[in-house]
């Protein structure tokens, strides 16, 4: 009776199976399941049992992404992804001596430099000596350059220039 | 020469100038890795549950439940999956459940199949179950002892057999089963065995055959086979009158008096005979023979309308004739 249930829930486990389709925006995008990889988007009918996983999507211009996935017994799961793209972005300083502080994390005394940075909001904050005199939102949204001035803008004169570069 | 070289060594410089100026990113440095945003990306998740199909082939014979009771539950403690699902005869017997309802265990859950009819017994089917997609369950045989009715079909006036001859049996829903007699003019008739109990069966004999259409009761006798002689035709006396027309159609009026408006006796049905004595204008005054028990009858005298009979000469020749081909 016992060996009876134990096959019957080793049989339900192994033939419990979900078909698992994963799509992107854009195709092509490598996925990683559980840190093995199971090929390109889009990927359809892979068979994976109801649980937990680790999914990561990367594609060359675009930001990776990691995602936690649940997999309830059901008969399929579907996934689509759209993946943020990267943008190149020049970025100078007017002044001198300055230093230049990204999302709280990335920082860089040079007055000009060459960022890869993801669609969106950033926040920069500007230092001087080791104070903070300034912070700034920059919208990233095409590749382009920002140019810093750290005296207040006149009337009809803006603070960061935006300039498109392609 | 001092001032030659001065003026290329100012070019040069202005030149490079100009173009570390313009080109000023070519020497800038490069940050060392990408810098994302907090930004979820958009994230899009369906999952979808499947279904469960079961089909259970069902096949009568000589059977006719009213219909059928389905229900399915699990073996281990009788909790109902599903029940009190209805079928009607002829219709396919099939149930779908959501995903992941049924036991995934040998003989996990049961499926009753009641007929509702007289004596009928529920039909258990056990199975495992699967977590979605098709179960076909064994096909499974009704098999009831029939109703038979069968018999003679004959002449009334001579007693010959007839052959090929259409016979029926009808219920008060207007059901039919229909046979044709053999070579011998015999027939038998098979029915669903709840037929038995029924108690307003009629046997109709001679539809499309140049007889008058004739209809009797059934009465099994606590018998489910039961044997029903049919005499189709006129009597022996009845021919001796002669001079005979046929009626065209059914519900031909049969007056008492040969004026319009007169008095309906009662309606003959098509293929019936008239024994003709008098023609008058196109008003024919005759007699029928109608039969109040197999072997007794009265001729009634009344009037048809010309156009709704035919004269059919020789009446001999008329009937002997039916069957003789089959033969």
């Amino acid at each position: 009776m016992r060996i009876t249930l134990i096959i019957s829930i080793i049989s339900h486990l192994l033939f419990s199976q979900v078909l698992l389709d994963i799509n992107s925006i854009p195709s092509g995008s490598t996925v990683r399941l559980n840190g093995a990889s199971i090929g390109e988007t889009p990927i359809l009918a892979f068979k994976v049992t109801p649980g937990n996983y680790t999914l990561h999507i990367s594609s060359g211009e675009y930001a990776p992404v990691t995602h936690e996935l649940f997999v309830q017994d059901v008969k399929r799961v579907k996934i689509k992804f759209v993946l943020n793209p990267l943008y190149k972005v020049k970025f100078r300083s007017k002044d001198q001596g300055l230093t230049f502080e990204l999302n709280d994390e990335h920082s860089w005394v040079d007055n000009r430099i060459k960022l890869i940075l993801e669609s969106g909001k950033h926040t920069l904050r500007v230092y001087e000596n080791g104070h903070l005199f300034d912070e700034q939102i920059i919208q990233v949204n095409r590749n382009m350059e920002f140019v810093y001035s750290r005296q207040k803008p006149q009337q009809n004169e803006i603070l960061i220039e935006e300039n498109n570069i392609d | 020469m001092l001032i030659i070289n001065k003026k290329i060594l100012f070019s040069f410089l202005f030149i490079l100038t100009l173009l570390i100026n313009g080109c000023g990113y070519m020497l800038a440095p490069k940050y060392d890795q990408p810098i994302y945003t907090f930004k979820r990306p958009y994230v899009s998740v369906r999952q979808t549950y499947g279904e469960i199909h079961i089909i259970t082939p069902v096949q009568l014979v000589n059977a006719s439940p009213d219909y059928f009771d389905l229900q399915v539950i699990k073996t281990s403690d009788n909790s109902p999956i599903i029940s009190g699902i209805q079928y009607m005869v002829g219709e396919p017997i099939e149930v779908y459940l959501p995903q992941n309802s049924l036991s995934l265990e040998v003989n996990g859950n049961t499926l009753i199949l009641t007929p509702i009819g007289r004596n009928y017994s529920p039909i258990v089917f056990k199975f495992a179950g699967i977590r979605y997609g098709e179960i076909v369950l064994p096909h499974t045989v009704i098999n009831k002892r029939p109703a038979i009715v069968s018999g003679l079909v004959s002449k009334r006036f001579d007693g010959e057999p007839l052959a090929h001859f259409p016979v029926a049996i009808i219920d008060s829903l207007g059901n039919k089963f229909s046979e044709y007699t053999n070579m011998y003019g015999e027939y038998e008739i098979k029915m669903p065995n709840e037929y038995f109990y029924y108690n307003n069966l009629k046997i109709v004999s001679g539809e499309g055959s140049p007889f008058h259409v004739s209809q009797n009761n059934i009465d099994f006798k606590g018998s489910f086979s039961t044997v029903s002689d049919i005499l189709v035709g006129p009597s022996k006396q009845f021919m001796e009158e002669g001079n005979f027309y046929i009626v065209q159609n059914d519900l031909t009026h049969y007056r008492k008096e040969p004026f319009n408006g007169s008095e309906t006796q009662f309606l003959l049905s098509m293929n019936e005979l008239v024994a003709v004595s008098r023609v008058a204008g196109n008003r024919l005054l005759g007699q029928v023979e109608v039969f109040y028990e197999t072997h007794k009858s009265v001729n009634i005298t009344g009037w048809v309308n010309a156009k709704d009979v035919i004269w059919i000469g020789d009446i001999n020749l008329y009937l002997s004739g039916y069957g003789d081909e089959i033969q």
